[in-house]
């Protein structure tokens, strides 16, 4: 079927235009929003992370030199486990945080475990040594999501 | 409106997002090998603990368990450095794809 004349006059000529909305469209939904998998970077939560750590491995330095029972030294895992939840708190307020939740969640665990230990007797020697490692490898492995969070964030302000 | 260039553009896009890869490699590696390696050793440590009677068997239940948890630590930890990873990744390659499309169009359009 013959096309009226008005077609090839008037919408054939607006196609190149329609090629560059087109182009506009698909390039503005690709491009408008940044990728988000993981929760950002949160500079208080890193900061408190470390704080823990380094009352974390001054308990354990005391305790393996000298050797205190777990009733004098019960305060210690409650303020540990304090500080935990408080940093959780704050790492639950960003979305897709799940990592940091999960290691936070790990390190609660693993100070449960170090206070049984600790009920069975002094942080010294073999299993004081032993369970210093196990807390160390927890601290390791938040911190270096949070270093990885750190270098990531200039990327994503860049792209959002 | 000037013609992108698909191969070009394609290559730059996985240059880009192989640089934001590696840099997150590069950084999680010496983790990686590190305490997977300490994680082995904790483990024969228990072990011969248990053996030469210097941990007793309670004991030594509890620390496998810590041992278990640092273990998930660390996979925890690999896992979503990868996500940090990918994320980086895909949005070095979203850049280059919007200043290519900027440069086409010839104003800062995107």
């Amino acid at each position: 079927m013959k096309r009226p004349d008005f077609y090839s006059k008037h919408v054939a000529a607006r196609i190149p235009c329609v090629n560059v909305i087109a182009v506009a469209v698909v390039s503005v939904l690709v491009t408008s929003c940044a990728v988000v998998l993981v929760g950002p970077y949160d500079e208080v939560t890193d900061q408190a992370i470390t704080e823990l750590e380094t009352k974390t491995e001054q308990f354990l330095v005391k305790m393996e030199l000298g050797g205190g029972d777990y009733q004098s030294n019960k305060s210690f895992y409650r303020d540990a486990k304090a500080s935990v939840r408080a940093i959780r708190l704050r790492a639950e307020l960003y979305e897709k945080n799940e990592g940091e939740l999960r290691e936070l969640d790990l390190l609660a665990q693993n100070f449960d475990n170090l206070a049984k230990l600790h009920r069975l007797g002094s942080l010294t020697g073999n299993a004081g040594s032993i369970a210093r490692t196990q807390i160390e490898t927890n601290f390791q492995s938040l911190i270096r999501i949070e270093l990885a969070k750190k270098r990531s964030s200039g990327v994503s302000n860049k792209t959002s | 409106m000037a013609n992108i260039d698909v191969g070009k553009l394609a290559a730059a896009m996985l240059r880009a997002a192989q640089g934001k890869l590696q840099a997150h490699w590069n950084d999680v590696r010496p983790f990686a090998q590190t305490e997977m390696k300490k994680l082995a050793e904790t483990a024969l440590q228990i072990q011969l603990g248990q053996a030469d009677g210097s941990l007793t068997k309670e004991q030594a239940e509890i620390l496998l368990a810590m041992q278990a948890n640092a273990s998930q630590a660390v996979l925890t930890a690999l896992e979503t450095v990868g996500m940090i990873a990918a994320q980086d990744a895909i949005n070095a390659a979203i850049d280059v794809l919007k200043d290519a499309v900027n440069n086409a169009v010839g104003i800062a359009f995107l």
